[in-house]
């Protein structure tokens, strides 16, 4: 197990801050001294993974887009960045798509659709603010609003989200966040799960990843620092509780089951495979395996979100991701006109063998299913209608009928430094 | 039936082994391995006239160049052990040859004849857009 300098690794790369309201900041760097400025004042703020004894109001992390390293003064395409990066969000979005590889940002949610600047190559920094309730997000605010205009660089507006819903619930209102990766070296989490402990450097550069190999930091930045696909992610409400009760009684189910095989989980978390027929708040949220017990997909549908994205012991340890994301948007209200969606980081070290390849092998991809789609965040359109078998009480049913309920608002391909690496960002 | 894109594709990897080395297969049952394959086997084709050379057969699922380096990142110990007994193998460890290895492997593959008009196409399947999962989840 490696002796990871906490303190030099942004908190929210190991820990799962349970604060419920963020803002992430969407910052341009007009010229490089006042890009240096503002990191050097922001970096004594960022939080780290440090043990903090008393849970602070606010938390502060910060990431850089390939346009915010350049703008820095770093030579990217030669800094040891990976090739995802330096490509950055927009042009992969652009790139990856079509039947063997799409990331699903087209249509809609294509890059010259996103907002805040996203798909202009305007966005540098991403800076995260992580408060306890809306007065320490209004605070922290001002802080980084006056920091912001001393050093001279310019917002460019900024993206909430509001954790409020109760229970860690989305606003399709299933319970989320329960399955995080234990990574090895990290302090331990108050609910663990069953999986195995993934290598550390699948999450922080500069160490060993899954089968031994090192996965190194850029030569500005060797170790502690990791990447991340920060996402905000539109979701059609109204249209999927619609679609829940039209199957239903189309295919002679509940609305609930329908949810719950879509996902993998009943709306409490109560995994398929361990309770199909019913939620049962008794049973683990987590300790559970495919294989061998629900190899057949009777319980859980292969087709499911969760078993299609984290393929427990269907697959190896290889594609895992931490997910720091959170509801926005008010509380459901059906039909009244209001966005609502997820937003947040998608940390990983390798963009392309984590967050690349679960979107275009496995959500997107024909590999863990050829017969559709993800029906949660899959890019379902006419060339890749919906298609979503199941079996109930030993029956088994192929819905139809749906569309693509989660479309892109927004993306970013980011590297979050190291402690060390922001300092030597703003020498 | 939807209009799914076929997800089923084959490799026919041809290798001839340094001198000295005896034909050997390379298909192992690996429980730790992801369900994307549906058959594979090896043959000799020493007495065919190809001295030391053997064929593997795959059907797969999926983008190949993307397994293949979870395969490097995952199994890099494997393909280092193998490669040296291959006659013009690419370069290893194979985790730091990379393009090398895609490149070996794209070489070696005998890609399937095209199909002539009026003929089925010289790869069929009953079920191109059946990926292993949902055969065995039928």
């Amino acid at each position: 197990m490696p002796d990871l300098p906490l303190d030099q690794i942004q908190g929210l790369v190991l820990r799962g801050y349970t604060h419920p309201r963020a803002r992430h900041f969407m910052i341009n760097i007009p010229n490089a001294a006042a890009g240096k400025k503002f990191v050097a004042a922001v970096t004594p703020m960022i939080t780290t993974a440090k043990p903090w004894g008393v849970k602070p109001r606010t938390c502060y992390n910060i990431a850089f887009t390939k346009d915010g390293l350049h703008a820095l003064g770093i030579d990217v395409p030669n800094a040891g960045l990976v090739p995802q990066f330096v490509e950055g969000a927009i042009v992969r979005g652009g790139s990856q798509v079509g039947p063997s590889s799409d990331l699903g940002d087209h249509g809609a949610s294509a890059p010259t659709n996103w907002i805040l600047g996203l798909g202009t190559g305007d966005v540098h920094i991403i800076l995260s603010l992580f408060a306890v309730d809306t007065e320490a997000r209004d605070r922290g605010t001002d802080i980084v609003n006056s920091t912001m205009a001393s050093a001279g660089v310019q917002p460019r507006g900024h993206q909430d989200s509001d954790d409020v819903l109760g229970d860690s619930r989305i606003h399709y209102g299933y319970h989320d966040g329960i399955s995080q990766p234990n990574i090895d070296g990290a302090p331990p989490r108050k609910n663990p799960d069953d999986q195995p402990v993934v290598s550390t450097g699948e999450f922080v550069l500069g160490y060993n990843a899954e089968g031994g190999l090192l996965r190194p930091g850029p030569s500005f930045d060797p170790a502690n620092g990791t990447y991340s696909a920060f996402r905000i992610l539109k979701q059609d409400v109204d249209a999927f509780f619609e679609y829940l009760n039209a199957a239903a009684a189309l295919y002679d189910l509940t609305p609930e089951a329908v949810q719950a095989k879509f996902c993998g989980r009943w709306a409490d978390g109560t995994p398929l495979v361990l309770s199909p027929e019913t939620p049962d708040p008794s049973a683990s949220l987590n300790n559970f395996n495919y294989i061998p017990n629900d190899k057949p997909a009777r319980s859980c549908p292969i087709a499911s979100h969760i078993r299609r994205s984290q393929r427990r012991n269907e697959d190896n340890q290889q594609h895992r991701l931490l997910r720091r994301a959170a509801p926005y948007g008010p509380p459901y209200v059906p039909k009244d006109g209001l966005e609502r969606g997820l937003t947040g980081h998608f940390i990983c070290s390798s963009l392309e063998m984590q967050y690349e390849f679960i979107m275009t092998q496995w959500v997107n991809g024909s590999t863990v299913t050829g017969l559709s789609r993800d029906p949660l965040l899959g890019a379902i359109d006419d060339a890749n209608p919906p298609r979503f078998q199941l079996y109930w009480k030993g029956d088994k049913k192929s819905l139809e009928g749906f569309g693509r309920f989660t479309t892109t608002r927004g993306g970013a391909y980011c590297y979050l430094p190291s402690i060390a690496g922001l300092q030597t960002l703003s020498a | 039936m939807s209009a799914a894109a076929p997800v089923q594709h084959p490799l026919s990897l041809l290798i001839k082994l340094k001198k000295g080395q005896k034909p050997v297969s390379l298909v192992q049952p690996n429980s730790s391995f992801p369900d994307i394959l549906h058959f594979a086997w090896t043959i000799s084709l020493a007495d065919k006239g190809l001295e030391r050379t053997i064929l593997l057969t795959t059907v797969y699922d999926g983008d190949f160049d993307v397994y293949l380096d979870k395969f490097i990142d995952s199994s890099h110990a494997g393909f280092d052990a193998l490669l040296p007994l291959v006659e013009d193998g690419p370069p290893t460890p194979v985790a730091d040859h990379r393009a090398e290895f895609h490149a070996w492997v794209a070489k070696n593959n005998i890609t399937p004849l095209p199909a002539a008009p009026g003929l089925p196409p010289s790869f069929f399947s009953a079920y191109p857009s059946m990926s292993v999962n949902d055969i065995q989840n039928c």
